[in-house]
Formats: C-alpha cells, sequence, structure tokens
C-alpha cells in the first residue's frame, strides 16, 4: 500500500454555507503541493479541517484516511501525534506557554531520535538556524511577536515535531526578502528529511525555493483546477478569475 | 495533653499566658485584646462565616514535642495527594508530626550557624518573648493592632506559635527562610503570629506553608503577620498554602515600609472554605516599594476572598497589584483591593492588575477595587479581566500533539505563570502540579 493521505467528499459548513465543497483529494508521501486560490475560497478551512482545528460551529462531514488509517473522527492532538502537522496562518498567543513548554509537552521519545532532557538545546540550535532570538523561546508563545518571528515559530515547531504532513497556511505572508529566504530554505530542509510538504500561499515568492510537484487551485470551496509548477506562473500573470474560466 | 476547655473567655485567655509562664506585659497584652475581641464586630462585608461558631474551638492545645505523627493516620484523600503530587520528603516528615528529627537535621544545623554568625535571630515566637522581650514588645502590634479587626483582636488574644525573625543592618540572608527549619515550633498554630524586622540595608525571603494539603481537624486558622521593613531594606514573604476544605483561613498580613524599602507578599491560595487575606503594606517613607503578587483557586464549595491593600502615605512611592484567581466547579474566588493616597503626597503611582479564570459556567468571581486617590502627581492604573479558557489556545496546543486535559493544564499554568515565576523553583514546580491535580484528579 502506497503511503498516502485520502480525502474523501470532504465538506465544511456553517449553518447552510458550504466553506468546502465535496472535496476529494489524495496526497502522495514524497511530493510537494502548493494550494492557491482567492481570499474566502476555503484553503484555510480545508486545511483545518484535516489537522482537527475547526471552530466548533462548522459541521465536517467525508473521511479523511491516513495510510489507511480514519482520522476524522479523532481529535487535534491524536492527529498531530499520527504525523499531521499545521502552520497556523495567524496562530493565537498563548501568554505564559513558551515554545519550549509546548514542545516539551508534545515530544514522543520513543518516536523520535532525541532524547528529552536534550531537547532544550535542539530547541535552541534550531532557533539559531532559522534567526529567531533565544529569549523569544522563553516568553508566551506568538505574545506579542512579529509576524515574521510569528511564522518562524511555527517552522521552529515543524523542525522538532518532524511530522508526515505538515500543513503550512500562508507560511511566506509577510516576510522581507531575508526571512523568506530562510522560510524557505527551512522547508526546503523539512522536505530533505521526510516530510510532505503542502503550501498554500498567494504568489510565486516561496515557490521558487521549492520543487513544486503539484498545485491545486481552490474557489467556492472545491478544487477546481490542477497542475503543475507552470500553473502558478499562470494564475500570476493572469489572476483568479480567468484561470478559474479557462 | 494539655489543653484549654472549648470556647473563650478571659479566664482561658489567662490560662493560655499562665501555662506559658508568660511576662505581665504579654498577660495584659492578651486580656486587653480579648476585650478588644468581644468588643468588634464580624466583618460586614466580603463571604459568609455565618457557621463559624466561636464557642466551639479549641484556643490552646500544647503542642506534643516528641510524638512521631502517624502517617498512616492521616486519611487516604490527602495521602494519596501527596503520592500523586510528589511532595518533596521534607515536606512530608514535617506535615505527618516527625519534627522533632529536626533537631538533628544536618540542613537545619548549617542553617541556624550561619544565621547566628550573621546575627540573625530565627526562633518561635513564644521563645522570643522569653528570650527578646524588649524587641518583641517594641514591635509587636505595632503594624496590626488587636484593634486592625475581630480576627487580629482574636489572634492577639489567644496566639500561640509562629515565627519570630530579627535580622540586623546591612545583612543578607541569602537562603530562603522556611519556617519547617524552626525547631520545636509548633506546626501549623491555629493562630500562629509571626514578627519580622528588617533592619536597615537588610535582605530576607522568608516563606510560610507548603503546597501540600494541611489536613486539619480545626475549623478555624487566624494568624497574624506582622513585618516592618527599616530604611533601605528588602523584604520578601511567600505563603503557599493548602487548607483542608473545612477550614476558615482568616489571616491579617501587615507590613509597614520606610523610606527607600521594598516589601513583598507572594501569596498563593488554595484549599479552606473560606479564605480572607488581603497582605496589605504601609509605605511610610519616600521611594518605598510595596509588590503583591497573588493566586488563588477555588473548587467545589470553596471562597476565595483575597487581594490586597496599600497605603501610599509618603511621596515617591509605588505599588503593584497582580492577582490571578481561578474558579471550578462552582468555586467563588474574588479580588478585593485598596489602593490610597494620601493628600499631599506627590508622584505616587500604583498598577493593579486582576485576573480571573473561569473553567465552568458554574464558578463565579468578582472584583472589589477600591481607590482611594487624594494625593497630586498620582498615577493609578487598573486593568481587570474575566476569561474562561480560550479554545483556540487548546486546539492550538493539541494540533502540536498534546491531549486536551494537559493542554489546560499548561494554558492555566501560563495564566498564573507572572505569580508562580516569583517563587523558588521547587515550589513553582509543586504548586504548577498542584493545579493540574485539582482540575484533573490525577
Amino acid at each position: 500500500m502506497k503511503k498516502t493521505l485520502v480525502v474523501k467528499n470532504l465538506s465544511v459548513t456553517l449553518k447552510d454555507k458550504h466553506i468546502v465543497d465535496d472535496v476529494s483529494f489524495s496526497f502522495v508521501r514524497g511530493k510537494t503541493y502548493v494550494i492557491m486560490g482567492p481570499n474566502g475560497s476555503g484553503k484555510s478551512t480545508f486545511v483545518k479541517s484535516i489537522a482537527g482545528v475547526l471552530d466548533e460551529d462548522l459541521s465536517v462531514r467525508g473521511s479523511i484516511v491516513l495510510n489507511g488509517k480514519h482520522i476524522e473522527k479523532i481529535d487535534a492532538s491524536e492527529r498531530a501525534r499520527s504525523g499531521i502537522f499545521l502552520s497556523f496562518q495567524s496562530p493565537v498567543a498563548i501568554p505564559g506557554v513558551s515554545v519550549i513548554d509546548i514542545v516539551r509537552a508534545s515530544y514522543d521519545e520513543k518516536k523520535k531520535r532525541i532524547k528529552k532532557e536534550d531537547l532544550t538545546e535542539e530547541i535552541i540550535r534550531q532557533a539559531n538556524v532559522l534567526g529567531i532570538q533565544k529569549e523569544l523561546l522563553y516568553r508566551g508563545i506568538h505574545d506579542g511577536f512579529s509576524g515574521g518571528e510569528r511564522k518562524k515559530i511555527e517552522i521552529l515547531e515543524a523542525f522538532i515535531l518532524k511530522p508526515t504532513y505538515a500543513f503550512l497556511d500562508e507560511v511566506d505572508t509577510g516576510l522581507d526578502v531575508d526571512a523568506l529566504r530562510i522560510i524557505g530554505k527551512s522547508i526546503k530542509e523539512l522536505q530533505r528529511m521526510g516530510t510532505t510538504v503542502v503550501c498554500i500561499t498567494h504568489s510565486n515568492r516561496i515557490i521558487k525555493y521549492l520543487l513544486v510537484d503539484h498545485v491545486l487551485l481552490f474557489s467556492h470551496g472545491k478544487i477546481v483546477k490542477q497542475g503543475d509548477k507552470r500553473l502558478v506562473g499562470q494564475i500570476e500573470k493572469n489572476g483568479y478569475d480567468k484561470i478559474e474560466n479557462v | 495533653m494539655y489543653k484549654t476547655k472549648k470556647g473563650i473567655n478571659a479566664q482561658v485567655v489567662a490560662e493560655i499566658s499562665a501555662y506559658k509562664q508568660e511576662p505581665q506585659w504579654m498577660r495584659k497584652f492578651r486580656l486587653s485584646s480579648f476585650k478588644l475581641f468581644l468588643k468588634k464586630r464580624m466583618p460586614s462585608w466580603g463571604p459568609s462565616l455565618e457557621d463559624l461558631d466561636f464557642n466551639d474551638i479549641f484556643y490552646y492545645l500544647k503542642p506534643t514535642k516528641h510524638v512521631v505523627g502517624d502517617w498512616k493516620k492521616l486519611p487516604k484523600s490527602i495521602l494519596d495527594t501527596y503520592e500523586k503530587i510528589g511532595v518533596p520528603e521534607m515536606e512530608k516528615k514535617f506535615l505527618s508530626g516527625v519534627s522533632a528529627q529536626y533537631e538533628s537535621d544536618v540542613v537545619y544545623k548549617s542553617v541556624q550557624k550561619t544565621l547566628t554568625e550573621k546575627g540573625v535571630i530565627f526562633v518561635d515566637m513564644d521563645t522570643a518573648v522569653q528570650k527578646y522581650p524588649d524587641l518583641v514588645k517594641k514591635y509587636i502590634s505595632s503594624v496590626v493592632s488587636p484593634a486592625d479587626n475581630k480576627f487580629a483582636a482574636l489572634n492577639s488574644a489567644v496566639w500561640s506559635g509562629g515565627s519570630f525573625i530579627y535580622v540586623p543592618k546591612n545583612v543578607h540572608v541569602d537562603l530562603p527562610l522556611q519556617a519547617y527549619f524552626r525547631i520545636n515550633a509548633e506546626r501549623l498554630g491555629q493562630f500562629e503570629r509571626t514578627l519580622i524586622v528588617a533592619d536597615e540595608g537588610s535582605f530576607l525571603h522568608y516563606i510560610e506553608g507548603c503546597t501540600a494539603p494541611i489536613y486539619s481537624t480545626r475549623s478555624l486558622h487566624s494568624a497574624v503577620v506582622e513585618i516592618i521593613v527599616k530604611k533601605g531594606a528588602r523584604l520578601r514573604y511567600s505563603t503557599v498554602q493548602n487548607w483542608s476544605t473545612n477550614v476558615y483561613n482568616l489571616v491579617t498580613k501587615r507590613a509597614r515600609v520606610e523610606e527607600s524599602g521594598v516589601m513583598e507578599w507572594v501569596d498563593g491560595n488554595l484549599g479552606s472554605a473560606v479564605t480572607m487575606k488581603y497582605p496589605s503594606m504601609y509605605l511610610v517613607g519616600a521611594h518605598g516599594r510595596g509588590e503583591i503578587y497573588s493566586v488563588a483557586y477555588a473548587g467545589k464549595g470553596q471562597v476565595q476572598d483575597v487581594g490586597g491593600k496599600v497605603y501610599h502615605l509618603a511621596p515617591d512611592t509605588s505599588s503593584r497589584i497582580i492577582s490571578k484567581s481561578i474558579c471550578e466547579h462552582g468555586g467563588r474566588a474574588s479580588y478585593r483591593g485598596i489602593v490610597r493616597m494620601k493628600k499631599g503626597m506627590k508622584n505616587v503611582s500604583s498598577h493593579v492588575v486582576c485576573d480571573a479564570l473561569l473553567l465552568d459556567e458554574k464558578s463565579r468571581s468578582d472584583t472589589y477595587p477600591t481607590m482611594d486617590i487624594s494625593g497630586n502627581e498620582c498615577r493609578m492604573e487598573h486593568e481587570a479581566s474575566v476569561s474562561r479558557v480560550n479554545e483556540e489556545q487548546l486546539l492550538y496546543l493539541m494540533s502540536r500533539g498534546i491531549p486536551r486535559e494537559e493542554a489546560i493544564t499548561l494554558v492555566i499554568n501560563g495564566f498564573i505563570e507572572p505569580i508562580v515565576k516569583e517563587l523558588p523553583l521547587e515550589y513553582a514546580v509543586e504548586l504548577n502540579r498542584l493545579i493540574g491535580y485539582q482540575i484533573h484528579g490525577h
């Protein structure tokens, strides 16, 4: 059996409104995916429903199967422990709970190569690679952090947790060129370590750092077009409206 | 075992003094305080104290010195809790009543030796009355008068045990002093009286209590703590208490802070049926500073009525109060505080933050701040919030692989972190674990 993440007939609704509308798609291990689409087309909701972190007032139907195992009924923490990771578009601040606290609490020693007592050191080392100031690691996560710092912290968590599937929701938005380069390289490194990356983005900026295999275009809660890297160029050139109608 | 008969009258008070062979001045102090106790009314505000029956209490029980308490006689629920939160061995012995062992304890001996070399006096209050009468006479009731409130009057009449500490000029006590370093002390007395004098330029951190739940068959604990911080001295008084849930914990804590002195109260309150505790300070000298950090947890049937009071009686004084409370299962935690800035005082500032976290619909939190600002050029900031555990934060933590229950604990620990970080590490770790235990029961 091929290692895949299979989404089948996934719908997310708010009352009567379909935010994600009957989407089916298989993410194959080792490939790299990019999801594009206009604001409000359901991209974030789609990846959040895979990670299991949707608001309570949204209802979800359909199935999500990871390596042959249904995960749509289990909660976010179990999904994360099965290898799903989501980098939030605008992650919430948690005063008094640092990224070190979080990683220490979530770290599963049995599965990973680093011993728990060496974990802090490893976090500091990775933070250094990402250009994150050490003192941020001890502050409440995202509490008063800048946009760039937040994105880097999200990537840092992915580095330590080493998921099999990482959904990165607009990880390139609002970054300066230096931060963009660092994040781009880090995503590549994540791929090298065996993580399958799915990037939601609005531009070519981050894509030039990645070897993209597949591009999905979302509109009105559906995947309306698929293609290879060239699709990104077409979208940038012509805008979403035209592409959808091609 | 010697004990007074149930209930209280002047004869009982005189009997306590006679039994302790106290000097005449202390006997008089007790008896006149008792008269005040009779005159004073119960507080007209705050939680209900209706069920408190002054006639159903033993006011003095002689501590049993060399009795090794039977660990196994403690209720199973308490023992289980000790096991689960991993109470340090020291505390276990202390709590179980094997306190006589401390006489031979190496830690205790080395602490006492260092203190003696520096001229620090650290004895229990009864010993202080006998051995250092002039110092005690000079300072007792200089900050907490028996007329302060009904319970301060009661304590003044029937007090027993507590600590007496005198730190000489410019002496820095590096190691935090803990109540259980003291030998032959009455353990966690019902009416403890603590008096601390930090002389000019000195420093002391005193730690009272412990995070382990304290089993008590007694229904009333009414302590008085009075502190004198002299010019340029700094004193930190940390308390973590977790009384069993049948106890009324009504405590009067006050400090007088002289010129350029710094007083810090760090207060953690768990357990008890009702706690009323408002650590206070009188900033009487210019450039004095006062800080009050408190955290309270109220579970089923519990009322935590806590806060702080600061009286700015001199110019250029500043204060900060940070109060955090957590309630669940219908528990009630309130912040009650007073900040007063006297007329004519310049350049006075105070910052008050009180935040409450409610874990369910049944629980309740109220804020009763009083601000009386008559000075000029005064700055007063007050922030208050009541919130529930934020679902978005929980989902974030869960998305990192943390189970929901642990995520709740993390968020709560984060909420009280500004207070907990003020405690010594081992207490901080224990307090976090204890709150996790209260909330999840494991």
